[in-house]
């Protein structure tokens, strides 16, 4: 008989916790996406602004590049 | 030989409710009534009966009231404080939801007799106030400021009250003048006590990396952002 994927889940959840699931792709965007969830408000801010000043700084490199082409 | 303790049950049982074990007269014996009427000069000693309250000097009317008198009900009722949510201790930063300030961050300072949150911008920061607001218009984050050094004392419901209008009688002249609004001008003293509260409020803010731009920001949700799965 078929297994359930529900069934299937649970096991492939457990397994990308662990180190090896941690290499994977897939596994990766699991645990970031447990992560992200479990953050508070004032948290999801601080990530707003390390965002913010990301863009900043790629902004300005690309700029230069530009310039200088 | 008179008993050592008073009585504590009577001395005539019921047999059946209202029908006592004993007669009246055997009781007369018992009781020795007849014992206490020899020393008394053959009459039971009785208290003078109170003296009855003096008859109303006017005669009363012919006639009763036609017409029902309304008489307002009793009301005892005396509410009792809301309770404090769990989430909201003093110094949480909490989320307003509606109002002239929602979407606002505010510190929460403590909780007033009548219920209400007193809360604090602080009002450098984002503009709100030292203001009263409903428990049911906020959010509790998990978010604390250190409060140790703030003194609230002085705030009461009392300190909120809305002045009472001077109702002013227009005069013939005065009625024909266009009537001029008085603005209101926040009193000085409030204003003194605003910056009192949040000098010490903004040092323990300004401790704390990012949480000064954080009580600035607007709360706001984007879209596919469930409300009800977020953690504040």
């Amino acid at each position: 008989m078929l297994l359930r994927r529900k069934i299937l889940l649970k096991p492939w959840r457990m397994l990308m916790l662990r180190t090896s699931g941690r290499r994977v792709h897939r596994g990766r965007k699991f645990i970031f996406r447990k992560r992200r969830a479990s953050l508070n408000d004032f948290d999801r801010f601080k990530i707003m602004l390390a965002k913010i000043k990301r863009g900043a700084v790629v902004r300005q490199e690309l700029a230069k590049l530009k310039k200088s082409a | 030989m008179a008993p050592k303790k008073p009585r504590t049950t009577t001395r005539n049982p019921d047999l059946v409710r209202g029908i006592g074990k004993y007669s009246r007269s055997q009781m007369y014996h018992k009781r020795g009534i007849w014992a206490i009427k020899a020393k008394n000069g053959g009459v039971l000693p009785r208290h003078d009966p109170k003296p009855k309250p003096e008859a109303p000097a006017q005669k009363p009317p012919k006639f009763y009231p036609a017409d029902d008198v309304k008489k307002p009900l009793v009301n005892k009722h005396k509410p009792k404080p809301a309770k404090l949510r769990a989430s909201i201790t003093p110094g949480t930063v909490l989320i307003l939801l509606a109002g002239r300030f929602k979407g606002k961050r505010v510190v929460f300072l403590k909780q007033l007799p009548s219920g209400l949150l007193l809360v604090t911008g602080p009002f450098k920061i984002n503009g709100v106030p030292l203001r009263r607001v409903n428990q049911s218009y906020v959010i509790g984050t998990s978010t604390k400021v250190d409060i140790s050094g703030v003194n609230v004392d002085k705030f009461d419901d009392k300190y909120f009250a809305k002045e009472a209008k001077k109702k002013k009688t227009k005069g013939e002249g005065e009625f024909f003048e266009a009537e001029k609004e008085e603005k209101n001008v926040l009193p000085q003293e409030k204003k003194d006590d605003q910056k009192t509260v949040d000098t010490t409020l903004l040092k323990a803010i300004e401790n704390v990396p990012d949480l000064k731009s954080y009580l600035g920001a607007r709360f706001s949700l984007k879209a596919g952002v469930k409300p009800h799965e977020l953690v504040f």
